[in-house]
């Protein structure tokens, strides 16, 4: 594959699935500016070390790293400033009457460490492999494994917690 | 709760804005090497040019109450051009000119004079740091570092990481209180000539010159 027609890979790539990108920026920010510019910064900095990327068939795990770095760099950098709020739901997101407990178990994911909660994400919301969580998180598949394990097992304690052990 | 269906629906429920479709394509537009203006630069830019023009406006309108500017107006005792102030005018030419005409330090003398690896070297394994990297960083397994200084005030920082014998080479181009994610590695610049380096949570602080 050439360079060009590398960039014009990427460039679809991002372009057809940049609704799942949103919704994994904000899913971690809760708040529509900032995952727009996290989104956005994202595909600045893929395009421009675009020529790192070799094989297109890696073309998905490579971008979500790069979008997971920049949100968490995002994170790290704003700590104190995100605040979720434990009243009413994050902006941007309905939930019809009945989902309370749903919502419940949704929000116990933001109480996740942020390793976590991505594991999570990844897994159940964006339908991916083990084997993809482990190339995008940088880490081997029994790290993956573990980490969503202990993810499954927190929400469990957290979720329990919540609704008084049921 | 291991299908997560319902959560899935709420994941999925998240409002798409309707920005999204220009924010992406601006982004493509802006990725463009000559071109590094990000939103959120736009986002504090547009209020602080906003201000500006204001202020320039209240300042006129004000001016134009009292009279207008006196600005090349002479006062009583005051002489239209001294000796001494073409004297001091010739000197404040003179070495702003002197301090444009200042050569720059080209990245590759820079990165030898701050002892990082050799520029062939780093050209070398900046080609070979495509691809993954995996745990390329420990507190204790930095080999060296070198930062360079762009005219544009941009700050490279390349950085030859030794893990297990084996050399890697990363490359950020970051910018004072700016971030930049490796494909491992988080880097930001704090005052201070501080920069910070972070590995799965780990902080490192290295002072640069």
């Amino acid at each position: 594959m050439t360079k060009d027609s590398m960039y014009i890979a990427i460039v679809e790539y991002i372009t057809e699935n940049r609704e799942r990108f949103y919704r994994m920026a904000f899913s971690y920010v809760k708040n529509k500016e900032t995952a727009l510019d996290i989104v956005q910064n994202s595909v600045c900095k893929a395009l421009e070390h675009y020529a790192q990327i070799k094989d297109a068939d890696k073309i998905g795990s490579w971008f979500y790293r790069v979008l997971l770095n920049e949100t968490y760099a995002f994170l790290k950098k704003h700590k104190k400033e995100i605040l979720i709020s434990d009243e009413g739901l994050p902006e941007g997101i309905y939930v019809e009457k009945g989902y309370d407990r749903d919502y419940g178990l949704y929000k116990s994911i933001d109480c996740l460490p942020e390793d976590l909660k991505t594991v999570i994400i990844l897994r159940f919301f964006e339908d991916m492999s083990l084997s993809e969580i482990s190339k995008i998180t940088n880490t081997n598949l029994s790290t993956v494994k573990t980490r969503l394990y202990g993810a499954l097992k927190k929400l469990k304690k957290i979720y329990g917690e919540e609704n008084g052990n049921e | 709760m291991s299908n997560f269906k319902k959560q899935r629906e709420i994941y999925e429920s998240i409002e798409i804005p309707s920005e999204l479709e220009s924010v992406i394509e601006d982004a493509i537009a802006k990725a463009s090497p000559y071109s590094k203006v990000r939103r959120s630069v736009f986002v504090k830019l547009v209020p602080a040019v906003a201000l500006v023009v204001l202020l320039t406006i209240a300042g006129n309108e004000r001016m134009l109450r009292h009279g207008g500017p006196d600005y090349g107006k002479f006062h009583e005792g005051e002489t239209e051009v001294t000796e001494e102030s073409e004297m001091f005018t010739e000197r404040m030419s003179s070495e702003f000119n002197l301090k444009r005409e200042l050569p720059k330090q080209s990245n590759v003398q820079a990165t030898r004079a701050l002892g990082g690896a050799p520029a062939e070297e780093c050209d070398a394994l900046l080609d070979e740091a495509s691809g993954e990297i995996t745990e390329i960083y420990s507190d204790d397994k930095i080999m060296s570092y070198s930062i360079t200084e762009f005219p544009s005030g941009e700050i490279s920082f390349y950085n030859v990481w030794k893990n297990d014998g084996t050399e890697v080479k990363i490359e950020s181009l970051i910018g004072d209180d700016s971030v930049y994610n490796s494909d491992n590695c988080q880097f930001y610049v704090t005052s201070g000539n501080t920069l910070v380096v972070i590995k799965d949570g780990v902080e490192k602080e290295i002072i640069y010159n």
